[in-house]
């Protein structure tokens, strides 16, 4: 009986610790001064929400499960739900640091993802706080150029052209992305920087496949400091694809036009023929029956 | 009988219609380089004979008297310098009983230019300008140093490039051997 | 086996022995042993490749070719010829030989551009030809058709072609391809002595104590003259000195005494370097006599761009603009603040490209300006300015350039500088080539035996075709010019055409041409003797022009090469030895030859081809009022004029160009045709449907030697004088001027050249007549207000500084790219690739690149690689011990193989003067495929 009580206490204390513990999990973690006051460089928005889900859903759910749905694995200390209050009640550059970072069972993401990247999965995960406003740097005197973007094909060397201007002046410097959107993701083409015209060159692999005329889906991102643009379009860059009929080459003939003549009339006297030896036949019989008539 | 083989001969001539051929502008030749793509189907490089000398196959002669083509590799021969021609090593009439390779031409030992002729400094052509001339030089004529000008390496590549033309030798030795010296002069008339 | 060697060792030694050391053993045959053994008929031909000219050897049995040998006779090779000429036998029997006119059609059979090729008949040929032309030219008027002439084309084919594209269509749109090998040239010889083509001949060689090989890897490209300087060389190897400037090693330099790797470009400050030597070091060695008797000083402009387009053409592509900016505007870089340095230019000036449209001009300066433009060319600027080679120690190199002036200085020492396209496909190529002549006059050593600077041609025929015919978009034939009323009066006075018939504007130049077919300026060309859709630079303009835009282009050829797989229509052509023809070569020596068999298939030679297009227009389509771009009141109607010579406006051009009362004169079957075929005089046993669809059984009169006589016409008189018809064919060539019989060896010496003799002004007269009577200047502009001067028998000595090319490597574009031949291919390669044993020899275009640049990329030997240049990109195998050893920074692509077409990555900057392209220098990055 002492015992059993004796235990009772041990396992009560240990609970209670680990309760303790729990508690403290999220709260225990603290970040570097200046990580915590680190701001996003990107305004949040649906793309990065978009973004950051298919990261998180890859890298994160694993542990910290789905967000909102409490479904986070058991571990110790436990993961937590990304939505729930205590993640939420950090700031942006906590969260950036921590995911970065890494501690412990948790690992250091900063070899798997850019800090773009990041930031797309903290856009994510800001996205199921309804109260979460973003909070944005001191934007006196910048003046966030707004991008506009043109894209060709240099077909002589296979490259992607992208010129970014703003307000008709070739922008250098500006960071690019261009992708080719496909029914299930995204395929990347390259990364490049704009030189002094405003001008990037994407290489593209000519064996890529396209639609009969050569065309894909092209999508470009620009982004440098707080400016962002981004373009889709419809273009020719790729090797067309023939479509085949399945049984060309294979097939005799497709129209009665281009039948051989052999074949032609071998059919029709055959169908004929056929034709005449029933009727034969038929009035053979005929005659019989009359033949028998008559006997 | 009669009929059936009538029906044949229909038959025969019904299915060998000849049709007009349209000809894709890459197959017009044999040379099937693609326009309008970057990309040629290039197999691997392609690799020269690397037998050494004596080793390989006489290559026979092109057509009567042609110069032949070398049967071992030139790896380590050309480029041919001006002080240092490998292929004199072993061609030269006074080393080919030492090498056992074919020794060079006569023809390479005679000189068929005649000189200009100078009167008180002022050259003209040579009075034997319309004649075929005929001069023995006693080492090599140096106007045959420079053996990769007529002599190379054959490649052992497939040829798509088929080659219309026959050869015809009158000689027997014609093939292996060149009578060049001895026919030089023939059909040259002024 | 051992026994017949035996004996026939033993016959010979025999010989050997009875003619002993250095007793010349004539063999001379008669006539009557024209007829050998066995059959075979010999007959003396010339070679189909390169500018040296050899004389070779057929032997013909049952209207076949069955062997070659040297001309013993020939005077340029005297019985030795190289790979390719000996194979001369076998170009013309490739499987794949084209035997019918082949057109794009669509199912129906009508013309489509999109269309597969379909054989027709030659009169369906003609028929589309004729329809097409006439469109063009309805809509365009003649400057709407354009004609890719070559230097490859016989005499007498170029003559026939410009005489119908000049008197007959009106049209100067016709230039060869020697614009893209020997313009430059021309331009130098032009300027400096108003007359074209080398005094010197092949003899120099021979007497020269000094070989000086600038950009021109003789070895290979003109290996039979090449040995005939090792003869020289290696018979007195002291006194014999052979130098080979060069951007790279080639086989040249391993017989080179001293061989010097330039930076590409730099061989202008070379030459001022030596210059430099002569005037501040050597004043001595000065031949002030012959300078002040018979030269004068000269410069011109040099903000005169690069022969590109301007940037806002709108199909350049913005990579292709970061090179073509320049030539409107460019900074100039460290080297050439220094060089233009006389003109008040420093480094990082931007240089603003005013003089585009007055690169020719030039005017008069004094030696005090020449000498003092000279200042910055001393030997250490110079050095670090050229040296090519980034191993080679800067103190080698001077060493190097210092011996190399020496040469050029020593009194009493014969030196001959050659030059083939190092030198002329370079943006500044008219200038280093008058550089070339400015040494040479400045020491004397000019137009003497064993002295002089000569100019190599690289055609077989650009020298006695397309430069002597004037088959370019601004020349008529002997030197004569379409700028020039005159001059045009005199042609049309012998090709017996009305005044004013004759366009008074140039054409377009060929790279022109390519430009306007695709600006849809012209939209019909015809192709002749050449390959313009592989040898072309941004080739991917021209094939996407070719074949996308509303045009119809017509390819004259043998073989299907690139520019037939581009073309409309293909014409199959008879080749070089199945019709009568004549060449000229680099050493002004015109060779004949006969016809020896018959063509293959429906093939028929270029001459027909003209002749019969010329059936199909009449003089009242082509000879009215016409209006021409930039011709105020467009081209006069003439044909009342026509009407006075006898002419009717129902005539065709046939019977006014080619079957006129003179042609007829000249009988077919003529006594030195005798046993020989004549295609186009008397038809051939394959009777051709011909383009009025029936048997083509000759045109009944010697065409051929017709066309001869009249074109003689032109230079009879005026320095460019050939011989009759039949004399050619009864010698081995003469070297033009032919007068009295005699052949010219060294022009401008009056002990050798007549009309020299004539002028009556010394020992040396430069009578050519083109500019010379130019005005005076600073070294910086002409001043117009000083009387111009005379310039009669005088040539000009021209100071050119140096400068950089448009595109030069940078951090994304590190290497040089240069593109040149090889000795077994013979230029695009549609005739040695299809013989085997060349093939073999060569099977593929390698990228010969320097072992470190190889090893620092990751490459191994052999590797397949990207290529890319800013307008193309191509893939190649490497090779870093091939024959070609190429400096860090540098790499090389022959342009022969179809698969390997190098022409997409090259730049079309062109010498602004004499619209030659630069194939050899542009910029490109290598990555592994």
């Amino acid at each position: 009986m002492k015992n059993n009580k004796g235990y009772h206490i041990i396992i009560l204390f240990c609970l209670c610790f680990l309760a303790v513990a729990n508690v403290n999990a999220q709260s225990d973690w603290q970040v570097p001064v200046e990580a915590n006051e680190k701001l996003s460089p990107f305004l949040f928005d649906d793309d990065m929400v978009l973004e950051g889900r298919v990261a998180y859903e890859n890298s994160c759910t694993s542990c910290h499960g789905t967000p909102s749905q409490d479904d986070f694995t058991p571990m110790s200390p436990p993961p937590g739900d990304p939505a729930s209050e205590p993640f939420q009640a950090q700031s942006d550059g906590s969260m950036f640091y921590k995911i970065k970072t890494g501690r412990g069972t948790m690992p250091k993401f900063a070899d798997a993802f850019a800090d773009d990247e990041l930031w797309n999965i903290v856009a994510y995960i800001r996205s199921f706080n309804e109260n979460y406003k973003q909070e944005l740097p001191n934007m006196e005197g910048i003046v966030i150029p707004e991008y506009a973007m043109k894209l060709s094909f240099d077909e002589n060397v296979d490259k992607l052209v992208v010129k970014v201007f703003a307000e008709e002046l070739p922008q250098p410097e500006v960071s690019v992305s261009a992708y080719v959107m496909g029914t299930f993701g995204k395929h990347l083409l390259g990364k490049a920087q704009t030189n002094e015209l405003g001008i990037a060159y994407v290489d593209v692999d000519p064996t890529l496949p396209g639609d009969e005329e050569g065309r894909v889906n092209v999508m470009v991102k620009a982004t440098k400091g707080f400016a962002r643009a981004k373009v889709e379009e419809h273009m020719v860059m790729a090797k067309a694809t023939e479509r085949h009929s399945a049984i060309e080459g294979r097939h005799i003939w497709s129209t009665d036009r281009m039948a051989p003549i052999w074949l032609k009339i071998t059919f029709f006297v055959s169908v004929f023929g056929v034709w005449f030896a029933l009727l034969f036949i038929v009035f053979g019989l005929r005659n019989i029956k009359k033949a028998r008539k008559e006997a | 009988m009669k009929y059936l083989s009538l029906v044949a001969l229909f038959f025969l001539v019904a299915c060998n219609q000849p049709k007009e051929k349209q000809i894709d502008e890459d197959q017009l030749g044999f040379i099937d380089a693609d326009l309008h793509s970057d990309e040629t189907n290039f197999k691997m490089k392609a690799n020269f004979n690397e037998d050494k000398p004596e080793v390989g196959k006489t290559i026979e002669r092109s057509f009567e008297n042609a110069p032949p083509m070398i049967p071992h590799t030139t790896a380590g021969f050309f480029p041919i310098k001006r002080d240092n021609n490998i292929c004199l090593s072993c061609h030269m009439p006074d080393k080919v009983e030492e090498s056992g390779a074919r020794e060079i031409s006569k023809t390479h030992f005679q000189s068929w230019r005649p000189q200009l002729d100078v009167k008180a400094g002022v050259y003209s052509n040579p009075k034997e300008d319309n004649q075929v001339y005929v001069k023995e030089v006693k080492d090599l004529n140096m106007a045959y140093f420079n053996c990769s000008q007529c002599h190379v390496p054959q490649a052992d590549v497939s040829i798509d490039i088929e080659n219309l033309f026959t050869a015809e030798f009158r000689e027997k030795f014609g093939i292996e051997e060149s009578n060049l010296k001895d026919k030089v002069s023939e059909g040259v008339n002024n | 086996m051992k026994l017949a060697r035996r004996d026939f060792l033993k016959s010979s030694a025999a010989i050997a022995a009875a003619t002993a050391v250095g007793v010349a053993v004539p063999e001379t045959l008669k006539a009557e042993a024209r007829e050998a053994e066995s059959g075979w008929t010999w007959d003396k031909a010339v070679c189909r490749f390169c500018g040296t000219g050899c004389g070779i050897m057929i032997a013909t049995k049952d209207d076949k070719i069955l062997a070659v040998k040297g001309d013993p006779l020939a005077p340029v090779n005297r019985g030795l010829n190289c790979i390719k000429g000996y194979f001369n036998a076998k170009i013309m029997y490739g499987a794949d030989r084209l035997k019918k006119p082949l057109l794009r059609v669509d199912e129906n059979g009508n013309f489509s551009k999109q269309g597969k090729f379909k054989a027709i008949s030659w009169e369906r040929a003609f028929d589309e030809m004729e329809k097409h032309m006439k469109s063009a030219m309805k809509e365009l008027g003649p400057t709407g058709i354009g004609i890719f002439s070559s230097g490859q084309y016989t005499i007498m084919e170029g003559y026939a072609a410009s005489k119908l594209m000049k008197a007959g269509f009106r049209s100067h749109n016709i230039d060869p391809n020697a614009r893209h090998c020997m313009a430059s040239a021309v331009v130098g010889f032009i300027q400096t002595f108003g007359i074209d083509e080398p005094a010197g001949n092949y003899d120099d060689m021979e007497i020269t104590d000094t070989v000086v090989t600038w950009g021109a890897n003789m070895a290979e490209m003109h290996p039979i003259l090449w040995s005939r300087i090792t003869e020289n060389k290696l018979s007195h190897p002291e006194r014999t000195k052979v130098v080979n400037l060069s951007t790279y090693t080639n086989r040249t330099s391993d017989l080179a005494d001293i061989e010097i790797i330039f930076k590409p470009n730099t061989d202008l400050a070379i030459w001022n370097y030596i210059a430099h030597e002569i005037v501040y070091n050597h004043p001595e060695s000065i031949d002030w006599d012959f300078v002040k008797k018979y030269t004068v000083f000269a410069t011109g402009f040099v903000d005169i761009g690069y022969g590109m387009r301007t940037p806002d053409h709108p199909k350049f592509t913005d990579k292709e603009k970061e090179t073509v900016k320049h030539e409107v505007a460019k900074k100039l870089t460290a080297d050439e603040g220094k060089t233009l340095a006389y003109l008040g230019y420093k480094e990082g000036d931007v240089m603003e490209m005013k003089h585009r449209n007055k690169a020719v001009n030039h005017w008069i300066i004094q030696y005090e300006e020449f000498k003092k433009a000279l200042k910055p060319y001393d030997l250490d600027t110079v050095a670090k300015i050229a040296k090519g080679d980034p191993e080679e120690s800067i103190e080698d190199f001077k060493k190097k350039l210092k011996a190399l002036a020496d040469l050029y200085i020593e009194n009493g020492r014969k030196v001959c500088s050659y030059w083939t396209m190092g030198f002329n496909q370079h943006t500044r190529g008219s200038w280093v080539n008058e550089q070339a002549y400015m040494v040479h006059l400045l020491l004397g050593k000019q137009s003497k035996p064993g002295d002089g600077a000569f100019s190599l041609t690289g055609q077989p025929s650009a020298c006695g075709t397309a430069r002597e015919v004037g088959t370019f978009a601004h020349r008529l034939p002997a030197d004569m010019v379409v700028a020039n009323a005159k001059h045009r009066e005199i042609s049309e006075k012998l090709w017996k055409v009305p005044a004013g018939t004759i366009n008074p504007k140039v054409g377009s130049h060929l790279m022109k041409i390519h430009r306007d077919i695709e600006d849809g300026k012209i939209k019909f060309a015809w192709i002749n003797v050449c390959n313009p859709y592989q040898n072309s630079a941004n080739a991917n303009h021209w094939i996407r022009a070719a074949r996308q835009m509303d045009n119809f282009i017509v390819c004259s050829d043998a073989y299907p090469g690139i520019s037939a797989k581009v073309s409309d229509l293909i014409l199959p052509s008879a080749m070089i030895y199945e019709k009568w023809g004549a060449y000229g070569n680099a050493e002004r020596r015109t060779q004949h030859w006969k016809q020896q068999v018959t063509p293959v298939g429906e093939a028929m030679p270029d001459v027909w081809q003209f002749v019969e297009l010329s059936k199909r227009f009449k003089l009242k389509e082509v000879w009215g009022a016409q209006k021409v771009p930039g011709l105020k009141n467009g081209l006069p109607d003439v044909l009342e004029g026509a009407k006075a010579m006898g002419y009717s406006p129902e005539d065709t051009l046939y019977d006014v160009l080619f079957a006129n009362q003179d042609a007829k004169k000249y009988a077919w079957p003529d006594p030195i045709g005798e046993g020989k075929i004549n295609t186009e005089a008397g038809g051939d046993k394959r009777k051709v449907k011909g383009s009025d669809g029936k048997p083509f059984e000759g045109y009944g009169f010697f065409i051929h030697k017709y066309i001869w006589e009249e074109y003689r016409k032109f230079g009879t008189g005026n320095g460019h004088d050939l011989a009759d018809f039949d004399t050619y064919h009864h010698c081995r060539g003469l070297k033009w001027p032919v007068v009295d019989g005699k052949e010219t060896l060294w022009r401008f010496n009056s002990e050798y050249d007549v009309y020299a003799k004539k002028a009556d002004v010394g020992p040396f007269a430069f009578y050519g007549k083109a500019l010379k009577n130019m005005p005076q200047g600073s070294i910086a502009k002409p001043d117009m207000s000083k009387p111009k001067v005379d310039l009669k028998n005088k040539a000009k000595i021209f100071f050119r500084p140096y400068m950089e090319a448009p595109e030069v490597p940078d951090k994304e574009y590190p290497y040089w790219l240069c593109t040149g031949r090889v000795l077994e291919h013979w230029h695009s390669g549609t005739m040695t690739m299809r013989v085997p044993e060349l093939y073999r020899a060569v099977p593929e275009a390698l990228c010969y690149i320097h072992p470190k640049d190889a090893a620092e990329q990751g490459f191994t030997e052999g590797d397949l690689v990207w290529v890319e240049s800013r307008r193309g990109r191509i893939k190649a195998h490497i090779e870093t011990r091939g024959r070609n050893r190429v400096p860090r920074g540098l790499v090389y692509l022959p342009w022969f193989d179809e698969k390997v077409f190098v022409n997409k990555l090259c730049l079309d900057a062109t010498c602004p003067m004499s619209k030659e392209t630069d194939f050899k220098k542009c910029t490109v990055k290598i990555s592994k495929a």
